[in-house]
């Protein structure tokens, strides 16, 4: 059982609007609306963001910028800049960067920080994310809602719950709690719907939905039953990810007509590994898994993931652990033709992380010839292009 | 169909049974048991298409015929059920009643004939010692690896060969990639079955362990069409050959070292226990240093704190330092015989060779941790 994890939402109330006030000491108190122009009424755009008291006149961000007009003619409307909003995030990142590295940004407004584990150095959580909220107030002037919590997906809730200036904590072993008296709108993956699906099985709150069993909501509802199970009981084990950087990488190929040769589908498989690890390497990471995906003349597709022994960019491990998960998979090894496939590196991890560690009885030692050899092509498709060098296999496929 | 059965041996057999029934397959059928009942006997098959067993039982058939239920619901209630006797009986539409005591309990049985059709073992069996067949699984099954992507390792490699003094040995190896395992026990004559060297699955040859806890001193084992056929006491397996090349093992055991590190076993055991307390949660690292009389453990995690036991153990060869995975050490050092253990250490990155002074024919092979 893993630790307990401290995760830390923090979202900036209504910031473009909040940056204008700021700017604009003589729009504090009036309804500000940022967006596209309103031209007396008649303007197509919509208001791309709202201050509370454009708020509490009935304006919100997807409103047309007419209708806005409309509503109210005394607010102030106001074009976006993208440049100064994005002045001051880094402000506020600034901020978020003096309690831990581990921040994912979500949009220009809006993180996640992982907390976890700095009681020692910064002090009880609360009290760090209450500090944290007032000098974002105090250095730059603006207000953040935040929720303290023991995952992603409560931390997020919990920091909209209160808006605005919210401080919301639902400490471990409040989940279910927390949660129960919230409609099922507000689990993640819940659209208009699946609430209403839901509300006819007699689930309009979270606490509704918790009191069923896993099995039932599979049975109904699929992989998503299984997932708002989980987010029902406060179960969400996704961690912060730290720069907003891809979780996986993938290529895939649809053949023009249903494969039958094994070795074609082996030969893209091959070239698709390549690519992927290509991105990869350009990207300064190594993949920790690798997913393989095989869709069947009869659309059925089937996805199979494994975990890798050691990271890596080069394309022939990414190929080589494809090529293991290919033969488990029953419809290839019945040999039924194959309509697509695909491979994703996965468990994505900066190059330098995965320095150290342990190390492989059979694999190669890390950083050997084959990366130098990667690397080196690398090199040729860059200034020649990538049909200037191929592997041998690939010469004949047309599409190679 | 209508049987009568003890509710202890029922609930036995489906507890084996269990354990190789698919636990999330894409045909709902392998999810199943198979029930046959036939003349004074019950036939209890189960398969992943990859593993099959089929047990046989006595019961009171006042009925013979067959139906597939699910598997794990069935073993769900009849380990529940009181002591005595469960009466099996179908009914219409294949609904399948069970009762025993005041309980009765209704199951949707499926058609036997969309269950898949269980390998038939070959005619010819040759008998093998279950003491020893037993501990070489016991010394190689948990070094296999789980990593379907490697799916040449999620097994046992089993091969009949001549040792180097010339004796015929069977020998078994297990791998995951970062530590192996190799036993080698001697036999009367080469196996031939296992001449070529084959890799059975973990799945099969973990129950085909259990099977063999048993008084008897034989037990019987077949191959042919891809397969291995075991049969034992009324219970047949049948294990598919994991396809695909064993890696070259051989290579990667290192020599024994002329002036290996000799440690007290169990204080090296509960040394690395304690220590690893303290090691990096994610990849179990500890320090292994050697000089002189003394080998130190040391652990350190910057979030909970450091931890280090000196333990005695001579050693006169030039002083090691490797770092490892304290679980990997951890359980060789468990599965090894002998108060003492012997430790070849060659460079700092080299495999690193773990043996009992009381028998040099099982190596224990962890590969080291890089130190930062």
């Amino acid at each position: 059982m893993a630790r307990p994890r401290t995760i830390l939402h923090v979202d900036m109330d209504a910031f473009y609007a909040s940056v204008e006030q700021l700017d604009r000491p003589e729009c504090r108190g009036r309804p500000v609306v940022v967006g596209a122009d309103p031209r007396g009424g008649r303007g197509r755009g919509v208001g791309a963001a709202c201050s509370y008291e454009a708020r509490a006149v009935g304006i919100h961000s997807a409103l047309p910028i007419g209708r806005a007009w409309q509503r109210c003619p005394d607010a102030v409307f106001l074009r976006p800049r993208m440049d100064r909003y994005a002045e001051i995030s880094r402000r506020v990142f600034a901020v978020f960067g003096r309690y831990t590295d581990r921040v994912e940004p979500l949009s220009i407004d809006e993180a996640f920080l992982d907390l976890t584990g700095t009681e020692r150095l910064l002090g009880p959580a609360r009290a760090a994310a209450r500090r944290l909220k007032d000098e974002i107030r105090r250095e730059v002037g603006l207000v953040a809602s935040v929720g303290l919590a023991p995952n992603k997906f409560l931390a997020k809730v919990a920091s909209d719950l209160d808006k605005p200036d919210g401080f919301v904590v639902v400490r471990p072993g409040e989940e279910a709690a927390f949660l129960a008296p919230l409609p099922v709108r507000r689990l993640w993956g819940v659209g208009p719907r699946t609430a209403a699906a839901l509300e006819r099985l007699g689930m309009r709150s979270v606490g509704d939905l918790a009191r069923w069993r896993r099995d039932d909501l599979r049975a109904r509802f699929g992989e998503l039953g299984d997932r708002v199970w989980a987010l029902s009981r406060g179960i969400d084990d996704r961690p912060v990810e730290p720069g907003g950087a891809p979780r996986s990488v993938g290529a895939e190929h649809t053949f023009e007509e249903d494969a039958t040769d094994p070795d074609a589908v082996r030969r893209t498989l091959l070239r698709l590994a390549d690519k992927v690890a290509a991105r990869l390497r350009r990207a300064g990471r190594v993949a920790g898994g690798v997913t393989l995906k095989l869709r069947d003349g009869r659309f059925r597709t089937v996805t199979r993931a494994a975990r890798l022994a050691a990271p890596t960019d080069v394309g022939a491990d990414l190929y080589a652990a494809a090529l293991g998960l290919l033969g488990a998979v029953p419809s290839w090894r019945t040999g039924r033709p194959v309509r697509l496939v695909g491979i994703a590196a996965t468990r994505l991890a900066p190059r330098t992380a995965a320095a150290g560690g342990q190390l492989d009885l059979f694999a190669p030692a890390p950083d050997g010839r084959r990366r130098a050899v990667a690397l080196a092509v690398d090199r040729v498709h860059d200034r020649f292009g990538s049909r200037a060098l191929r592997r041998a296999v690939h010469v004949a496929d047309e599409d190679g | 169909m209508r049987i009568r059965i003890p509710q202890k041996t029922f609930s036995d057999v489906l507890t084996r049974a269990q354990a190789i029934l698919d636990r999330k397959s894409p045909r709902p059928i392998l999810e199943h048991v198979l029930l046959e009942a036939f003349e004074g006997s019950v036939r209890v098959s189960t398969t992943d298409l990859r593993v099959s067993l089929t047990q046989r039982v006595g019961a009171e058939i006042d009925q013979p015929g067959s139906v597939a239920l699910p598997g794990r619901k069935l073993h769900e209630i009849i380990r529940e059920m009181p002591k005595g006797d469960v009466v099996l009986e179908m009914k219409e539409n294949r609904w399948v009643t069970l009762t025993a005591g005041k309980g009765e309990f209704h199951l949707p049985g499926s058609d036997p004939d969309e269950f898949p059709t269980m390998p038939s073992p070959p005619d010819r069996f040759l008998q093998l010692g279950t003491a020893s067949f037993r501990t070489m699984l016991e010394k190689t099954l948990f070094a296999s690896s789980n990593d379907e992507s490697r799916m040449y390792l999620c097994g046992v490699y089993i091969r009949s060969l001549q040792n180097d003094a010339g004796e015929p040995v069977l020998r078994m190896v297990a791998t995951d990639g970062h530590r192996l395992n190799l036993i080698d026990r001697p036999v009367d004559t080469e196996i031939d079955i296992f001449r070529d060297g084959m890799i059975l699955p973990k799945k099969g040859l973990s129950e085909l362990r259990s099977l063999l806890e048993t008084e008897d001193d034989q037990f019987d084992i077949a191959s042919g069409d891809g397969k291995v056929f075991t049969r034992f006491d009324g219970v047949d397996m049948a294990l598919t050959l994991i396809d695909g090349t064993f890696p070259n093992y051989e290579q990667v055991v290192p020599p024994v070292s002329p002036n290996p590190l000799v440690v007290p076993r169990e204080e090296f055991i509960q040394g690395l226990r304690r220590v690893s307390l303290l090691s990096d949660q994610d990849t179990h690292s500890v320090i292994l240093e050697a000089t002189g009389d003394e080998a130190i453990i040391t652990a350190m995690n910057p979030m909970f704190g450091d931890a280090r036991e000196v333990i005695e153990a001579p050693h006169d060869g030039e002083p090691i330092r490797i770092a490892f995975n304290a679980a990997y050490f951890l359980e060789a050092l468990k599965s090894l015989d002998g108060e003492k253990v012997l430790v070849s250490v060659g460079e700092s990155l080299a495999p690193c060779l773990v043996q009992s002074e009381a028998d040099p024919r099982y190596l224990c092979v962890v590969m080291p941790m890089r130190i930062d």
